[in-house]
This record gives C-alpha cells, structure tokens and sequence, in this order.
C-alpha cells in the first residue's frame, strides 16, 4: 500500500481555535516485538505520527506553524475555509524545521499581508545567524529572489505577546527543545501550551484528530516513548531527576489546561496522568542509553563491513 | 577553501563570521571507486563559491551522490542549486521516512547500521549519539575512517584557523569555542547524564578506527585528538559552577 501523508483533517477545539492535523501512516509495527503491542495497536492497525497546525480565527487571525510540503495546496485551501475569507493576520513558526514550517513561503504568497512571526534571538548565536534566509529556504520552491516577499518579518522572543481580539498568545521558552530556535507558545483565554515537539505521541489509524481524552482506548507508555525516542534522541542519555524537575515546572509554572502538540493529539482533561506518562516513557527511554544496553547496540550498528570480506 | 584530510576526503570550507569568532559551514567530498560523494550541501550564503569548488575538483561533473547529515536547513539549501547546475544527483536524506515532508521530495530514505555502496564507496549511516533535530545522522567512511558528524563535535574557531584540523591549531581547539558552541546549539544540554554520554562515546571510538571526525561546523578533529576533544565536550556539558 502506498503510503502518503494524509491531507489535512480538521476540528475546531473551543470558538475560533481550530486544529489542523496531517498524518504520516507508519504501517502495521507489528514487526517489533519490544513491547506488548495490542496494549494499543491491533495487528492489522495502521499506526500514524502526525503534524498539527493551531489556527485562532478572532478579530485578527493567527497560524502556528504550516503542515508539510505535500500538503501545500491544501494548506491554503483549509485557511481559506476556516476563516471563511477572512485575511490571515499572522502566521508564527515554532521554529525553521521543515517539518513545521515547510509551507511558510506558500502561505505568505498567498497572504501578503500576513505578519511572519519567527523565533529569533531564540538562537544562541543570534538572530544574525541565518535565521532569515533559513526559513525562506526551506520551501522546496524558493523563488529566486526572497527580497520580493511583501510580508512584514518580527522576531519573536519568550515574553512577546499578540493581542488577537479575545484570545492573547504568548511566546514561551521551551522547557524541552530540540532545535536552537524552537518557541512555545501560550494561549492565556484557554489556558493552552503549545508544546511543539514534546509530549507527542503516536496513534491508531481510527484516531485522527481526537483528543486524548476522546480516543478509542488509553494513551500506553510505548506510544509516548516511541515518540519521544524519535523526536528527542538526547533523552536517551537524560538525566532524569533534571527531567522530571522541568516537568515540575511546567506543572508549576504553566499550570496549563490544554495542552497542544505538534506531533500528537491535544490533552484537554487529566493532564497530570499525561506527565506522568511522560515521565515513565522517559524513564525508560534513559535506560536505552545504559552502558549494557548501548553496548550491544552499538555493536550491532557498528560492525564490520561486510564488503570487504 | 579546500584541503586534503586524507588521500581521497576533501574538506570544503566557508566561515561565517560573528564579531568574536567564526563558524563553519563544511562540506566534504569523498572521491570513492566510481564517483564522488558530497558530504551535506553547504549554506546558500556561500553557494556560488561551493559550486565553483566542486565544480573545480570534480572536472565539472558534480557529485554523483549527496549525502545528508541533517534534513534540515542550512544543510540541505543548495540541492536544488547543484540539480541544476549538474544536472540530477542522487541525494539521501537523514530520515529513514517520507523525506518529502523534510523538504526534499527527490531525496531517497536513509538506511542505518549497515555499509551502503555510494558511488563504490562504503559508507555506514548511523544515529548520532548527539544531535539537535532528529532528522539527522552521522556517517562513517569505512575506507578513510572519517566519521562525519554535523552539529555534535562542532565548536566556533579563531580568525586565521579557518583551515586547519585540530591537530595544526597551536594549542588545540579552546575548550570555550566548544563550551560556547554547544550552549548556542544543543539547547537541552542541562538534561544530559554526562557518565551515560561518556560511555557511548568511549564505546564509539573503542568499535570504530576513526582518522577524523569530520564536523559540519568545526575544524575536523584528528585521531590522536579524539580522546581529549571528548573529554572538552563533555566538560561543556557540566552545568556551570553552583547552578
Ligand atoms: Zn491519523
Ligand atoms: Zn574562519
């Protein structure tokens, strides 16, 4: 079966806060038998990742990150939709992966008046590093001369916040990055965290779009660490008391009540057993990097070639 | 811009300045058994530069293969430039799934663990110990034994050590220009069990022969530097003094 990335499923999760989700079908897994998998996945199940866009439509309108390039065209076809041709106000990044800001030239092209939020300063090295001609780029399309682009560019930084009518977003700064630039963003109306890369995790074929709280069945511990296994690789050698100290915080700090992940389905009830899932999934994530454990993998990764044999 | 590693492993070059120090931006060419590889794309920034390069050492024929060590930019931005310059290039993303969604809808998947023949020239893919975005990998050269690496094992250098490997910097590289570049680039660094990393690198370079590592933002590191290079890194990593 040929496998594609979905085009964009939608539902709208409070007034004028919609999700936009695209899903990547990653097959049956049944070929690993590292963990009890009919805990969550039947055998003959698709199991997918995903990538989610948030849009406000309010007084002025605003888009958090773009879905992928296969889905250019229908990107804007769905802004279109939802905010029944209304202008788009803002498009923010969470940070220039392609994965998440693939059809930002696009989508300014469509909407030249739209105001380009992007993480600047964010970056250690500062925002002269590139931070402009990076996310440009990153269209597949780039045409030739990006000076033409109409749009008004702000960087953004943790702190900076953008009234849009009844709702205020909030940019954050992320308390489990994977990326130099990432930015959170928080939404104070909802009390929403926009996690971006973190707390996703993988789901069923007959799950698109729900909320974890409206799924099938419950969230295991694998669909979290096959996740974050992939999407955080250093977690392999986290420390996890500092780990868990973070989420603490985010506990603390954020208090929040949804919370909304770039590659995964959005919380809106129990969030504290959602962190704790986290928490196991990461517990046992750090042991994947033990010395023992890693031992016989890089063995295995590292053999000798058989070519020359 | 160019300099020799080994006999057949180019090391390609531009600097980015920032007020203090630079930071490379490399890529390397692997002239293999039928063809050559180039090691990751280069910054738009110094594009035309980059093709006159490899246009220079390899006859005007482009690599034959693109290999990717990040999915991401800026170390993908310059294949459609070479495409069409060079016509097509076989190019290999650093994610084994969907590389369309990475942006580079002509780019085959990656294979991991195991030694791929690219343009005669086995080299093996693998996960890196350290990195920042998932989409990326590191890659061993089996015939040299220059492991490439892209955002683990690169450190900012001084003005006038642009073209040197470690072993011709007098002194070495500064510890600071890996503290500093690690803090700039690995965001996450305070969650890092530092024993848990140390032993996967010991066991790294225990398994395999390395010459070189061959970073995308570094001076490439010698073999006999290896053992302190690490130890440098992982002093980057230890949280500063009573935080
Ligand atoms: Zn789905
Ligand atoms: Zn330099």
């Amino acid at each position: 079966m040929p496998q594609e990335v979905s085009k964009p499923k939608y539902r709208e999760l409070s007034d004028g806060l919609y999700w936009t989700q695209e899903c990547l079908p990653l097959g049956t897994l049944s070929e690993l038998e590292r963990f009890d998998l009919e805990r969550w996945v039947e055998p003959d199940e698709d199991v997918h990742g995903c990538q989610n866009a948030y849009l406000f439509s309010d007084e002025r309108n605003l888009l958090f990150d773009t879905l992928t390039q296969p889905n250019s065209e229908h990107v804007v076809e769905l802004i279109d939709e939802l905010l029944d041709g209304d202008d788009l106000d803002y498009l923010a990044i969470s940070h220039p992966e392609a994965n998440h800001a693939g059809n930002t030239f696009t989508i300014l092209e469509a909407y030249p008046d739209a105001t380009l939020l992007v993480p600047g300063e964010a970056a250690g090295y500062g925002s002269g590093h590139s931070a402009e001609h990076e996310l440009y780029h990153i269209a597949a399309e780039t045409p030739a001369d990006v000076d033409q682009v109409p749009n008004e560019i702000r960087y953004v930084e943790p702190g900076d916040s953008i009234d849009l009518g009844t709702h205020t977003v909030e940019f954050e700064a992320p308390l489990f990055p994977d990326h130099s630039f990432t930015l959170w963003m928080s939404e104070r109306t909802t009390n929403t965290l926009f996690t971006v890369d973190w707390m996703g995790f993988l789901h069923q074929n007959s799950n698109c779009v729900k909320t974890a709280s409206e799924l099938d069945r419950d969230v295991a511990v694998e669909q979290v660490f096959r996740f974050h296994a992939l999407a955080f690789p250093w977690m392999r050698f986290g420390d996890t008391d500092a780990i868990e100290r973070a989420v603490d915080d985010v506990r603390e700090r954020f208090d929040p009540d949804v919370i909304a992940p770039a590659h995964g389905m959005v919380m809106t009830e129990d969030l504290d057993a959602y962190l704790d899932r986290f928490l196991e999934a990461v517990t046992a994530l750090s042991r994947e990097g033990e010395r023992s454990n890693m031992e016989s993998k890089l063995e295995y990764i590292l053999r000798p070639p058989e070519v020359d044999q | 811009m160019t300099t020799k590693l080994t006999d057949d492993v180019h090391w390609i070059s531009s600097c980015h300045p920032d007020e203090e120090y630079h930071m490379h931006m490399s890529e390397y060419l692997i002239q293999g058994e039928d063809g050559t590889v180039l090691v990751d794309s280069g910054s738009s920034h110094y594009r035309d530069e980059i093709i006159e390069e490899i246009d220079r050492l390899t006859d005007g024929t482009g690599p034959d293969v693109v290999l990717l060590t990040h999915s991401t930019l800026p170390h993908t931005e310059n294949v459609p430039a070479f495409e069409a310059k060079w016509g097509e290039i076989k190019t290999i993303a650093a994610t084994g799934r969907y590389p369309e969604i990475v942006g580079l809808p002509n780019a085959e998947a990656r294979q991991l663990n195991r030694p791929v023949e690219f343009a005669g020239r086995p080299l093996t893919c693998i996960h890196p110990l350290l990195t920042d975005v998932t989409v990326s990998q590191w890659a061993y050269d089996h015939e040299s034994g220059v492991l490439f690496t892209a955002e683990a094992f690169g450190h900012y250098h001084d003005p006038g050590n642009c073209e040197l490997t470690t072993a011709e910097i007098d002194g070495g590289v500064s510890a600071d220009h890996i503290d500093d570049f690690y803090l700039d680039k690995l965001p996450f660094i305070d969650y890092l069990d530092r024993e848990k990393l140390g032993n996967a690198f010991e066991m790294l370079f225990e398994t395999l022969d390395v010459t070189y590592v061959a970073p995308i933002h570094g001076n490439p590191v010698s073999g006999e530097d290896i053992d302190r290079y690490v130890a440098d890194v992982l002093e980057a990593l230890e949280p500063p003094e009573g935080a």
